[in-house]
């Protein structure tokens, strides 16, 4: 019964960590471009901005 | 605020004076967009622009609008620079000084950073610093940004610059005039470099030239390009194999290792078959990635690029493209997000929406694990073969650019289109550091995506394979009994065990779904669990390789095995291979064309304003990939290439 819990639970935040993901990387497409790639000009310039 | 003509070396010296690392190459108009980092002057942080290259102050592009805009502080929430570092390439002088003569009459605090010394010196140029900074009315600092030289220097002159605030003497010459025309300037520029610099004599630049006239030549320039692409693919499937071999064996280890630690059932399963094989076999291609990226930058720094550049000019010209799309095209083999986003060079807005149409179809780093899991299973042993198919794949992509672009231009979105007008850069033997660093970056992201959505899917797509679980499970007999009843061409074959695999796998979420699909798939040689790894990787590309790792992990027995292994061994319901030679090419072909990318789509209506040409970019490369896809089945099959 444990392991049914740890697995489903395991599934869950995986889950959630991809709607979460998906719904900050529409947000992030508004302002820079929110791809993560370091040859892109608007991601380099956020990161820079950050630093 | 950092400022010179295109190519200067602006980026390496912000590089420098930053710590940050963007992107630098030995190639004009590679910043298009104004970027900030911070530097220590007289102890506070100030801002350091980075600006795209400009030829003079009177722009007409809109990457040097921005500049321009941004140097007379007409740049909504960016105020007028403190003080301007100018760079100066001291191996292309006079061109450089032109610039400079517009620069130094802004009357802002001014620092001219004579850089590429290095390169100079070793072309036997010497420039008199002091002459020059005498006929500047600034103070000129000598450089050599790829390696820090004078970097401190730089910054030193620059906390003094800002602290007093003197603004250069400007030219002499001007003084009291507002309409010094090009020409004047231009002889300005040679009277100044005449007496500072000393140049040996030489007959002008003949090694360079008759290089170019190979590597720019409309025929032997092709050829170079294709030979040049195919050493770089020989060169990864080469290098790749050890440390492909290393990754794999740890993974297939720690997999067994899970395995033999924990009791059976469903945690161990997740974890060997949803975490281990997903995120494993996606991470095998780190070395080819990074191998990819350390030539690629490599070549950029020699300054071949700028050579492909005009090459590539002719053909998408000939197809209707303006030449400066060769700037995103060429960045679209590393990602499409970037590649369309910098689109925004050019300036017609059909030439702009051509070239944003077309991008997704080049080859993108997120394809290449598919292309080296499908060459691997089609060649298992030749990496020369691999590197002709994988030249194929790239080719076929650029190919159907192309052909999308003259088919848009002839009919949705006509109009004229401008030729690309590049100086080519000087030849400079590349900086291994660049390159290390560049596979590096590259590698990273790779990993992390592998560590965070790769994995996140890995284990959703699992559940998808495993639930809902049959509310008894059948006894192996019975099921071996259910599938050979089905499937009589399995009736010899299956052992009980993975009968009943195949059983529960049929009637889970992921299996229900695939047979839903698989008869749209079929035509193309795919069976239903190819079309789950299919519709798993709208996500991202290569989410299709740990998806089939993940769906031929759970139902083959082989656990620990390559995925390559697990494919080439796989059957379908009628016991031919599942990846015989015909679905592979189908495969591949597919994965060349197709959109398959949902960060992609996002972009294109950011940069088109609108859903509908994002809609459509995904319906006509689905279009497009299905339809190449099943004439590239059926014809094999025809030529009676294994299915």
């Amino acid at each position: 019964m444990s392991e049914s819990f740890l697995v489903t639970g395991i599934v869950l935040v995986a889950a959630a960590y991809l709607v979460i993901r998906a719904v900050r990387q529409a947000r992030a497409t508004k302002e820079g471009c929110g791809c993560g790639s370091d040859s892109c000009p608007a991601e380099s310039e956020t990161k820079a901005r950050r630093s | 605020m950092l400022v010179g003509n295109p190519n200067a070396g602006k980026s390496t010296l912000f590089n420098q004076m930053t710590g940050l690392r963007v992107k630098t190459a030995n190639f004009p108009g590679t910043t298009l967009d104004v970027r900030a980092g911070s530097i220590e002057l007289n102890g506070e942080r100030r801002d350091l622009i980075d600006m795209p290259g400009l030829y003079s102050l009177t722009a007409v592009a809109s990457e040097e609008r921005i500049a321009m805009e941004a140097i007379l502080g007409e740049t909504p929430g960016r105020p007028k620079p403190a003080a301007i570092i100018l760079i100066v390439d001291a191996t292309n002088l006079v061109r450089n000084l032109f610039l400079a003569s517009q620069v130094l009459e802004l009357r802002i605090p001014t620092v001219v950073s004579l850089n590429m010394t290095d390169l100079a010196r070793k072309s036997g140029i010497r420039i008199d610093a002091e002459a020059l900074s005498h006929h500047l009315g600034c103070p000129v600092i000598p450089t050599a940004a790829k390696s820090g030289r004078g970097v401190h220097e730089l910054v030193e002159v620059c906390e003094r610059l800002v602290r007093e605030g003197t603004v250069p003497a400007g030219v002499k010459l001007f003084s009291g005039r507002t309409d010094v025309s090009q020409a004047v300037r231009y002889d300005w520029a040679e009277m100044v470099a005449e007496s500072c610099l000393f140049e040996p004599e030489r007959k002008p630049g003949r090694r360079t030239e008759r290089v170019d006239a190979i590597l720019t030549h409309p025929v032997w320039g092709v050829g170079a390009f294709i030979a040049v692409l195919f050493a770089v693919f020989y060169l990864i499937f080469s290098f790749a194999t050890i440390p492909m071999d290393l990754i794999d064996g740890f993974f297939g280890a720690l997999g067994d290792t899970v395995a033999a630690a924990l009791p059976e059932g469903l945690l161990s399963n997740l974890l060997v078959d949803g975490v281990i094989a997903g995120v494993g076999s996606v991470l095998v291609f780190l070395p080819q990635i990074c191998i990819l990226f350390f030539c690629i930058s490599i070549l950029e720094d020699t300054g071949y690029l700028a050579r492909a550049a005009c090459v590539m000019d002719r053909w998408l010209r000939k197809v209707g493209l303006p030449g400066k799309a060769f700037v995103p095209m060429l960045s679209a083999h590393a990602c499409a997000i970037p590649a369309i986003m910098s689109a925004r060079v050019i300036e017609d807005r059909n030439d702009r929406l051509a070239a944003i149409m077309v991008l997704p179809l080049l080859t993108c780093s997120a394809r290449l694990p598919v292309y080296a899991m499908v060459t691997t299973l089609l060649f298992p042993t030749s990496n020369f073969n691999r590197a002709l198919v994988t030249l194929g794949a790239y080719g076929l992509g650029l190919t159907a650019a192309l052909a999308m672009a003259f088919v848009f231009r002839k009919t949705l979105l006509r109009g004229k289109t401008s030729p690309l007008v590049l100086e080519l850069p000087s030849y400079k033997m590349p900086s291994l550091k660049t390159a290390f660093l560049a596979a590096y970056d590259r590698g990273k992201t790779f990993t992390k995506k592998a560590g965070t959505v790769i994995l996140a899917i890995s284990i959703v797509l699992w559940w998808l394979m495993t639930f809902p679980r049959m509310d008894a499970a059948p006894p192996a007999v019975e099921a071996s009994e259910s599938v050979a009843a089905q499937y009589p061409a399995l009736s010899d074959s299956a052992d009980p065990e993975m009968a009943a695999a195949q059983e529960a796998l049929s009637h889970s979420f992921a299996g229900r779904l695939g047979h839903v699909i698989e008869p749209a798939l079929e035509p193309l040689g795919f069976d239903w669990k190819i079309g789950v790894g299919i519709v798993a990787s709208f996500a991202a590309r290569e989410v299709v390789v740990s998806a089939l790792s993940v769906i031929y992990g759970v139902s083959e027995e082989d656990e620990g095995a390559a995925l390559v292994d697990r494919l080439t061994d796989a059957k379908r319901a009628d016991g031919s291979p599942a990846f015989g030679t015909a679905t592979a090419f189908s495969f591949l072909v597919f994965f060349v064309l197709a959109m398959q990318c949902l960060p992609t789509q996002a972009v294109t209506r950011r940069e088109t304003g609108s859903w509908k040409w994002a809609a459509f970019q995904l319906g006509y490369m689905t279009c497009l990939a299905y339809t190449a896809a099943l004439i590239t089945y059926q014809a094999l099959t025809a030529l009676g290439v294994g299915s």
